[in-house]
C-alpha cells in the first residue's frame, strides 16, 4: 500500500511547506491571535467594571476566563485569515508545484501519485496543527496568568481538536481545487466560488424547509460549508451530521484529488 | 544476454489530432550511452516523458530492466527533464534530500558525492534560488544521480552550460558510464556532443524513429561510399573528365567552389591519377569526412521533404 519510505516523504513535504511564506505568516498569526485576544480581553475587563449595556454589566457579555480566551482565539483564527492562509499554503504546495514543475521531480520517483497527495496533506495538516497548538498553548498560558480559571475548558479543547479536522477538510478541498487549476490565486477564487455556491445551496434548502419541506433542513449540516464549521460545536454541542459531512468531505477531497493526480499529465 | 535497460515498444502519444510520438520503438542495452536526436518538435521530450510516466501514453509499453510496472520500474531511474526546477528557498543539498526522500534510497554521503561530481560541493548549502542557470543544470544532474539509479534519462543535460561546463558534464557522463556502469539515454540538439559521448544513436522525426545504430554505422550507412572535394580551375573540364571515369560521379558543387565527387570502386589516389591523365589541373583533392551532423541533416531534411 504505502511506500516504505512514506515517513521520509512526509518529512520532505513538511520541510517544503514550512519553508514557504504562507506557512510563516500562518504561524505568525497563530502566535499573534491569542496575544491580541488576551490583551483585548484584559483591556475590556479593566474598562468595563461599572459599564452596562441594556442594563446588563458589560463584563457579563464577554467571557473573561481561560475558556473565553481559548474560545475567542479559536473564533478569530477561523474567521478568515487562517483558513485563507491554509488554502494558500495548500495551493502553493499543489497548484504552485504544478505550475513551477517542481511536482515533476517527485512524480518521476518510484512512488504512487496518491502517496504524494497523502504526504502533502499530512504536511499541511502539521502546519494546521502547529498553528492550533500555538494558539491553544498561548491562550492557556495567558489565560491562566490573567483571567478566571474556574470555567471548564474541556469542550473548547475538543473544539480545537475538531478544528484540526475541519482544517483537514479545507486542505482536501483546496487540494482538489489545486488539481484543476495551476495558479495559487485561481485556487483561492475557486474555493471562494465553491463556498458561495455552498452558501447559496444551503440558503435554498433553508428556504424550502421554511416553506414546508422540512426534510430539506436535515440535509444542511452535511454540506461542506456546514461541515467546515463543525468546530463551533464547542459552544452548543457537536453535531454528528456535521462530523459525517466533514468525514465525507475529507474522503471525497482526498480520493478525487488522488484520482486526478493519478490521471493527470505532469509535463 | 542481460535484460535491456530500456525497451519502449509502440510508444504513442497524441495531443488532440496531432501525433507527437508515433509507435516509437527503442531499445537501450545496459552500459549503452544512447543519444536521442531529433529536430525541435520531433517528439523527443514527449517520448521521454512517456517513458518516465510523467504523461499518459495512448499506446505502447515501457520496460525498464525488464520491469513493466508503472511505478516500480522507476526505482532504477534517475532523470533530468528539460530545465530542472527546484524549491528555490531550500538549499541545493536540501533539494537533493527531498529527492532522496522520494526515491526512498540514498543518504547524506550519496548527496555529497553527487554534489562533488557536478562541482557543487562548495555551494551545496546555498539556496537553490541563488544558483546560475548552469549551476541549476548541474544540480539537476546531481538530482538525477541520487537514489542509486542504473539508468539515467537526461533531456538536454548541457542546456545553459558554457563550453567548459559542457565538457565537464560530458566527461562526468562518460565516467559514470565507464566506471559506474550506468546506462545513459541522453537527448540533445548538440550533435557534436552526442557524437563525442554516445555509442548508440536514435534519430526521431515527427515522433517516429527514422534511424538507429552506432554513430559509425549511421555515418557510414548514410555517406554511401567515399566522397572527395576536388578544387580545379576549369570546372567544365572536370565534369567532362568525370563522365569518362568509371566509379566516379559528381555529386554537385560545394559552397566553397569545389566539386564533390562520389567514389565507388576507386580511391582518391586513383581518381587523382585519372584526372591528371585527362588533363585536369587539380589544386586540391580533399577526402570528405562525414559527421553525425551530416547524417542527421540528410535524414531529417529527407523526412521533411
Amino acid at each position: 500500500m504505502f511506500p516504505r519510505h512514506i515517513g521520509w516523504m512526509i518529512r520532505a513535504e513538511i520541510r517544503a511547506v514550512f519553508g514557504r511564506i504562507s506557512a510563516k505568516v500562518a504561524i505568525g498569526f497563530g502566535i499573534m491571535i491569542p496575544v491580541v485576544a488576551a490583551l483585548a480581553l484584559a483591556w475590556f475587563e479593566q474598562k468595563t467594571v461599572d459599564s452596562r449595556f441594556n442594563g446588563v454589566p458589560i463584563s457579563d457579555l464577554a467571557d473573561l476566563s481561560v475558556r473565553g480566551l481559548l474560545g475567542y482565539g479559536l473564533m478569530v483564527r477561523n474567521m478568515v485569515v487562517l483558513p485563507l492562509l491554509l488554502v494558500l499554503a495548500t495551493a502553493a504546495s499543489v497548484a504552485g508545484e504544478r505550475r513551477d514543475n517542481t511536482l515533476r521531480e517527485v512524480v518521476v520517483r518510484p512512488v504512487p501519485r496518491w502517496s504524494i497527495v497523502f504526504a502533502k496533506a499530512v504536511a499541511l495538516l502539521c502546519l494546521s496543527g502547529c498553528t492550533l497548538l500555538l494558539t491553544m498553548g498561548l491562550s492557556l498560558g495567558l489565560g491562566w496568568a490573567l483571567f478566571d480559571t474556574t470555567e471548564a475548558i474541556d469542550r473548547v479543547l475538543l473544539g480545537y481538536l475538531v478544528c484540526l479536522g475541519t482544517d483537514l477538510g479545507l486542505i482536501c478541498l483546496s487540494m482538489l481545487a489545486s488539481s484543476f487549476v495551476r495558479s495559487v490565486g485561481g485556487v483561492v477564487v475557486l474555493i471562494v466560488l465553491l463556498m458561495l455556491g455552498d452558501l447559496a445551496a444551503r440558503g435554498v434548502l433553508t428556504l424550502a424547509g421554511n416553506l414546508g419541506a422540512e426534510g430539506m433542513l436535515s440535509l444542511i449540516p452535511y454540506f461542506p460549508g456546514s461541515a467546515l464549521d463543525a468546530w463551533e460545536g464547542w459552544k452548543d454541542g457537536f453535531s454528528m451530521e456535521q462530523m459525517v459531512g466533514l468525514a465525507c468531505l475529507v474522503l471525497a477531497g482526498f480520493g478525487l484529488t488522488s484520482l486526478r493526480f493519478t490521471r493527470m499529465d505532469v509535463p | 544476454m542481460s535484460e535491456p535497460a530500456l525497451v519502449a515498444t509502440g510508444l504513442t502519444r497524441r495531443f488532440g489530432g496531432r501525433v507527437a510520438v508515433d509507435s516509437l520503438n527503442i531499445e537501450v542495452q545496459p552500459g549503452d550511452t544512447y543519444g536521442f536526436l531529433g529536430p525541435n518538435g520531433a517528439g523527443k521530450t514527449t517520448a521521454i516523458r512517456c517513458m518516465l510516466g510523467l504523461i499518459r501514453r495512448d499506446a505502447g509499453e515501457v520496460r525498464i530492466f525488464g520491469n513493466a510496472h508503472p511505478v516500480h520500474q522507476r526505482r532504477n531511474v534517475g532523470a533530468l527533464v528539460e530545465t530542472p526546477t527546484f524549491h528555490d528557498w531550500l538549499s541545493g543539498r536540501a533539494n537533493l534530500e527531498r529527492s532522496v526522500a522520494y526515491a526512498g534510497i540514498g543518504d547524506a554521503k550519496e548527496i555529497d558525492r553527487a554534489l562533488h561530481l557536478v562541482g557543487l560541493g562548495e555551494r551545496g548549502d546555498e539556496p537553490a534560488g541563488t544558483y546560475s542557470l548552469g549551476m541549476r543544470q548541474r544540480l539537476g544532474i546531481a538530482r538525477a544521480l541520487v537514489g542509486q539509479p542504473r539508468l539515467l534519462i537526461l533531456d538536454e543535460p548541457t542546456n545553459g552550460l558554457d563550453p567548459r561546463g559542457m565538457k565537464e558534464v560530458r566527461d562526468l557522463l562518460k565516467g559514470l558510464a565507464k566506471q559506474d556502469g550506468l546506462t545513459i539515454l541522453v537527448s540533445s540538439h548538440l550533435l557534436s556532443e552526442v557524437e563525442l559521448l554516445c555509442n548508440r544513436v536514435g534519430i526521431i522525426e515527427k515522433g517516429r524513429l527514422i534511424a538507429e545504430g552506432t554513430v559509425r554505422e549511421l555515418v557510414a550507412e548514410r555517406s554511401q561510399g567515399q566522397e572527395v572535394d576536388v578544387a580545379v580551375a576549369d570546372i567544365a573540364k572536370l565534369a567532362a573528365a568525370l563522365v569518362g571515369i568509371d566509379g566516379a560521379a559528381s555529386v554537385g558543387a560545394q559552397p566553397n567552389g569545389r566539386t564533390r565527387v562520389r567514389l565507388d570502386g576507386i580511391d582518391a589516389a586513383q581518381l587523382n591519377r585519372k584526372l591528371l591523365g585527362a588533363g585536369v589541373e587539380i589544386s586540391a583533392l580533399v577526402p570528405v569526412t562525414h559527421t553525425l551532423e551530416d547524417t542527421f541533416l540528410r535524414l531529417t531534411s529527407a523526412e521533411i521533404s
